[in-house]
């Protein structure tokens, strides 16, 4: 599976798998190309799957009234001189 | 009182067609509200309910129909005094009036409803509620925003269900208060905090079911404009079926229940779990014919090429060259024919023009033995020189014995042959 297709959303996936299907069987394409096609379809059903299979749903909470982290105040090492 | 002339008779339909009119006419009829008890409650396989409202001086039948039942904040229970809204008008199979209530709900919280009313009318004539402005849920959301309690068991029930169908999401929840004074100014918070929040494809706003006043906060106006203003579509599952708050009015779609808000939300695992395999199984399909058509191509191909083939076309040629090097001996023979017959023309000729073939009639050629020359002259030869005579088949030695004298100047023009 290449990069690109491991990194897909579901939605993403599916719909490039239906694009896929629909190249495949719009039945014009040079074989090289539809054997290309057929395997990045195969793929993208294998990364769909993923998706469906994955066990965990995944659960954030947002945090009230906590004000942000004041950053650090930034400061130069004091043998060294800024670079402006 | 006998019936003669001068009296009017009318038909009972006509009667009473006469008394609809009649109560139809009425203004106060059209639209009402009554107080008063419920009894008799009872509801068809089709929804309309059917009742009576009583006091303690009359009861009058009450009939709601479904379309209508459906949208009260209320399940009416046997005796409980409730407040009706409706008209009153005539059931003329029946021959009696009846009071059609569009609206009902418990007697006591009337000031409530009618404050829920009136900015429910308010917020409606404004168009927060109006069905153009619902927009449609993404068909795959990856972010999925969470307003409630995270006490609430109806958090658990949206966690459980979207486990159940879609999993392949993220939960953002933004904890609030569902009920309470503190609630309204908080659900607003929180939909604002996820309404910030670009990646948020929907939010879930949903409360587990509880008394009417339990889930006043949804009847907040904050709470509805918050709603409706909201940039990411909102679907509402708040209380029971039977619960309508204003925030489901102006949600983009409305659930009866938190689950089944949930479950809205997130397409279903398993389907397209069906729908992927599907998928799969026409790409093997479409490569499996693809590769069969190509493999038909080729032996068609392969056919044509050896029907094409160099070695045919090598057999071809020779037999072309072996016929072209036929006509060409063919041609070349005759040639050599015709060169061979002139040949024997010329030939022919140049027997007839050789000096030869004079020896053979009797003439003999003399020549000087010492160069060689043809002696064709007297003057040419000396007494005694040797000669060479040829006759045709062969010469023979000679030698000059008599040569008469030369006319003058004879030795000038000694080897000067004419």
């Amino acid at each position: 599976m290449t990069d690109e297709i491991a990194r897909m959303s579901f939605e993403e996936a599916f719909r490039a798998l239906q694009q896929a299907v629909d190249a495949l069987e719009s039945g014009n394409l040079p074989l090289e190309q539809a054997l290309e096609v057929f395997e990045r379809g195969m793929a993208l059903a294998r990364r769909c799957a993923e998706h469906l299979d994955q066990a965990e749903l995944r659960v954030r909470q947002l945090q009230w009234g906590a004000a942000p982290a004041e950053a650090p105040p930034f400061a130069f090492p004091e043998d060294q001189e800024p670079p402006f | 009182m006998p019936a003669g002339l001068g009296w009017r008779i009318l038909t009972v339909g006509r009667l009473t067609a006469h008394i609809r009119d009649l109560l139809a006419g009425d203004p106060l009829l059209a639209d009402v509200w009554v107080e008063g008890e419920i009894s008799n409650f009872r509801q068809s396989s089709a929804g309309h309910a059917y009742f009576t409202l009583k006091d303690e001086q009359a009861s009058i039948p009450c009939v709601a129909w479904w379309s209508d039942v459906r949208g009260w904040p209320y399940r009416p229970q046997e005796g409980e005094a409730v407040l009706a809204h409706g008209r009153v008008a005539v059931y003329e199979p029946a021959g009696r009036y009846q009071f059609y209530v569009d609206w009902l709900e418990r007697a006591g919280v009337g000031a409530l409803y009618m404050e829920f009313l009136a900015l429910k009318a308010r917020l409606e004539a404004e168009g927060l509620f109006a069905p153009e402005r619902k927009r449609p849920l993404p068909p795959f959301p990856r972010v999925i925003g969470v307003v409630t309690s995270p006490q609430a068991a109806a958090y658990q029930d949206i966690l459980r269900v979207l486990r159940q169908r879609f999993p392949a999401v993220e939960v953002l929840l933004a904890p609030t208060l569902v009920q309470g004074e503190e609630a309204p100014a908080q659900i607003v918070r929180a939909l604002q905090a996820l309404n910030a929040l670009d990646e948020v494809d929907v939010i879930l706003v949903a409360r587990g079911g509880g008394s009417l006043e339990e889930l006043w906060a949804f009847n907040d106006e904050a709470v509805a404009r918050a709603i409706a203003g909201s940039r990411h579509p909102v679907v509402t599952g708040i209380g029971h079926e039977t619960d309508f708050t204003l925030a489901d009015f102006a949600a983009d779609l409305r659930a009866p229940t938190p689950s089944a808000a949930a479950a809205a939300v997130v397409p279903d695992g398993n389907d397209l779990r069906v729908q992927v395999w599907t998928c799969a199984r026409r790409l093997q399909q479409q490569m499996e014919a693809h590769l069969a058509r190509s493999r038909g191509d080729l032996q068609a191909l392969q056919r044509t090429l050896e029907a094409r083939s160099p070695a045919r076309l090598l057999a071809q040629a020779r037999q072309q060259v072996d016929e072209q090097e036929r006509l060409l001996r063919l041609r070349l023979g005759h040639r050599l024919d015709l060169l061979r017959r002139d040949l024997a023309a010329l030939e022919a000729r140049l027997q007839s023009a050789n000096p030869r073939a004079v020896l053979a009639r009797g003439y003999a050629l003399v020549l000087k033995a010492e160069d060689g020359s043809l002696v064709r002259q007297v003057h040419q030869v000396a007494p005694g020189d040797p000669l060479r005579v040829q006759v045709s088949d062969g010469e023979f030695g000679a030698q000059a014995t008599h040569v008469p004298q030369p006319p003058a100047r004879r030795d000038e023009k000694r080897g000067d042959i004419p």
